[in-house]
């Protein structure tokens, strides 16, 4: 026992002798680590916002977190006077390959200092061309983003950059002021940003259009309420569920369970449809909400925006074996016109892209593209070409759509 | 007459670390260092000297302290004043010489677990019949052995690797250009090790050879 005692005793005094040691060697070496971690870190800031004298870091930014979840970091960029010079703002934007971490340095005025480009995964040489100086360059001194060209052939991250500059001036334009003041608030997200709007009738019916993310894709649900808060009606405008399952909401059985009930009110769920059934609950929750805020404002006419067919590919013409489809690619409409054996399997495609940009969109048109597609049943599994995504999603697109088609017919 | 046999020990237990039981090329212990830092001369050079201070101040610690420390907890005892060192190294690497603290990066603590420490902490400086100065010199050869063999690679790599030494084109800004890149890639810290490794085995082996037929 008193062995014990010693071995755990004398192993005590070493450590207790060493920790002061460090302790005293750290109260030596501490200030200097500091300033050179701050010198190293503000040296980056300095890119984008030069002159400035120091970077203030932004109080509380978890305040920020629910309305710009993409922005990490931001700092107030002060003179040696103290007077506020700009912002610099760290975020993240999704570009081709992943998460693009930046840093943009907005100034006073709103004009940006600088931007420049942390880490990306990006195609090396394609995408990557967004962090030379090139690209990097257009963006100081202007304000407004869409005058920035995005570089040729690599238009995902190029845009996905000009996105995350436009968020960082957003948010240093709503929350530059009270980065310093961790007791001031920004506005919450607007709570009906689902809430596509609605109109109120000559009887006070108050119709509100709700979008809703189903499982087969967006979906839009119309909703009758009336003053006090009772649903008179729901309606599925629009919807590309299942047949026979999720589709079923759009039945009027399932919409007559609405008549008369007052909310909150608990839907009967589609067995077999959970995340369509959800959806609506959702949904319907939300119109009730929204009617009894701001139901008695709504105005008399009311047009549901719509589609402007940016996704949506049309089959023109379909003979025995023969499909044409058009699907919306980067400078226009590109028009497939794919041939099929008697198995359904595909024996040629063509390709239309006139409107995309030649040597680059127009890749996809080329045999070593096209010929992917010989002797599949759809598009899936082909990929895209590094450079031309636009392009040739498209074509996968209007190919898998006159698939459909064909194998429809 | 005593004082003289005393100096020649020492002298003995020097050059027995920097090149007849030179750490690197003759015991090959501390490789993972040797590999990975020796991608130029200052590097090696740093690294070398930063576990140099490290030897020679833990084996002084461990010399002093051998008959405090209970032998049943001399591992745990060594650890703690080789890891204290390491991270004063760290600290002061840190806020004196940032760019070498950022060249080294991860390999500094690691240092911590570089074997050559412990083995001559062991081997050594624990054992009672070396006294205190006995271990600062074997800490001091090994560190200068250690050293050494460090900037050799870091030198032979930075020049056929980068073409540069210490940053400058010796050999022309055509070579720097077109430099065999591999031997400044962690393959490269391979191909030099084990060219190294021959040349000393081979060296060794004539010695031996002579030592043998004399």
């Amino acid at each position: 026992m008193r062995e014990y005692r010693t071995l755990g005793l004398r192993l005590m005094v070493i450590c207790l002798v060493a920790a002061m040691a460090l302790a005293g060697v750290n109260a030596l070496t501490a200030p200097t680590i500091e300033a050179q971690k701050k010198a190293t870190a503000n040296a980056a800031r300095l890119e984008l916002i030069a002159g400035a004298d120091d970077f203030l870091e932004a109080v509380e930014m978890s305040r920020f977190a629910e309305k710009y979840p993409d922005v990490k970091n931001a700092y107030t960029a002060v003179d040696a006077a103290g007077n506020v010079v700009g912002y610099t703002v760290d975020l993240n934007s999704n570009g081709f390959g992943g998460a693009i971490e930046m840093g943009v340095g907005i100034l006073a005025d709103g004009s940006i200092s600088g931007m420049r480009i942390y880490a990306h995964t990006e195609s090396e040489g394609i995408g990557s061309k967004a962090s030379e100086p090139e690209f990097y360059n257009e963006f100081a001194g202007i304000t407004d983003v869409s005058a920035v060209q995005t570089i040729s052939g690599a238009t995902v991250t190029s845009n996905a950059v000009i996105k995350g500059v436009n968020i960082a001036q957003e948010f240093a334009s709503e929350c530059g002021s009270v980065l310093q003041d961790a007791d001031a608030q920004i506005a919450a997200v607007d709570p009906y940003e689902d809430v596509l709007g609605g109109y109120l009738d000559e009887a006070g019916i108050r119709h509100i259009y709700v979008r809703g993310e189903g499982f087969g894709g967006e979906i839009i649900m119309l909703f009758n309420m009336n003053e006090s808060g009772s649903y008179t009606g729901f309606e599925m405008v629009e919807h590309n569920e299942t047949a026979g399952f999720g589709a079923k909401a759009a039945d009027p059985d399932f919409a007559s369970q609405f008549e008369g009930a007052s909310s909150p009110f608990t839907i009967n769920a589609i067995s077999g449809a959970t995340i369509t059934s959800t959806e609506v609950q959702t949904a319907a929750d939300l119109a009730a909400a929204f009617n009894a805020e701001k139901g008695a404002q709504l105005p008399s006419s009311f047009e549901l925006p719509t589609d402007d067919g940016g996704d949506a590919e049309e089959t023109t013409e379909v003979d025995e074996n023969a499909v044409s489809a058009t699907a919306k690619g980067f400078g226009g409409d590109v028009t497939v016109h794919v041939t099929f054996n008697a198995d359904g399997t595909i024996s040629g495609v063509t390709a239309d892209l006139a409107k995309e940009t030649t040597g680059i969109g127009s890749m996809a048109g080329e045999e070593d593209f096209l010929n992917q597609f010989i002797g599949l049943t759809n598009a899936d599994g082909v990929d895209t070409i590094s450079g031309a995504t636009y392009s040739s999603a498209a074509v996968i697109e209007a190919v898998n759509s006159a698939c459909a088609n064909f194998n429809g017919n | 007459m005593k004082e003289s046999t005393k100096k020649a020990g020492l002298g003995k237990v020097f050059m027995n670390g920097v090149i007849t039981e030179n750490p690197t090329f003759r015991l090959v212990l501390g490789t993972c260092p040797t590999l990975a830092t020796t991608v130029s001369l200052i590097n090696g050079f740093s690294m070398g000297v930063a576990t140099m201070f490290v030897l020679v101040g833990s084996n002084v610690v461990i010399s002093m302290l051998k008959n405090f420390i209970p032998d049943k907890v001399r591992i745990p005892a060594y650890v703690v004043v080789i890891a204290s060192f390491v991270t004063i190294v760290q600290m002061v690497m840190q806020a004196y010489f940032l760019d070498l603290y950022n060249a080294l990066g991860v390999f500094i603590p690691l240092i911590v677990v570089n074997c050559i420490i412990l083995a001559r902490a062991e081997s050594f400086a624990g054992k009672t019949e070396n006294s205190v100065g006995a271990s600062a010199v074997d800490g001091l050869g090994m560190g200068v052995g250690f050293t050494l063999a460090l900037s050799l690679m870091g030198a032979f790599r930075e020049i056929i690797g980068s073409g540069t030494l210490l940053g400058n084109p010796i050999l022309g800004e055509g070579f720097a250009a077109n430099a065999f890149k591999i031997f400044a890639s962690p393959a490269g810290g391979f191909f030099t090790f084990g060219l190294f490794l021959a040349l000393f085995n081979f060296v060794f082996s004539k010695i031996d050879a002579k030592k043998k037929k004399a």
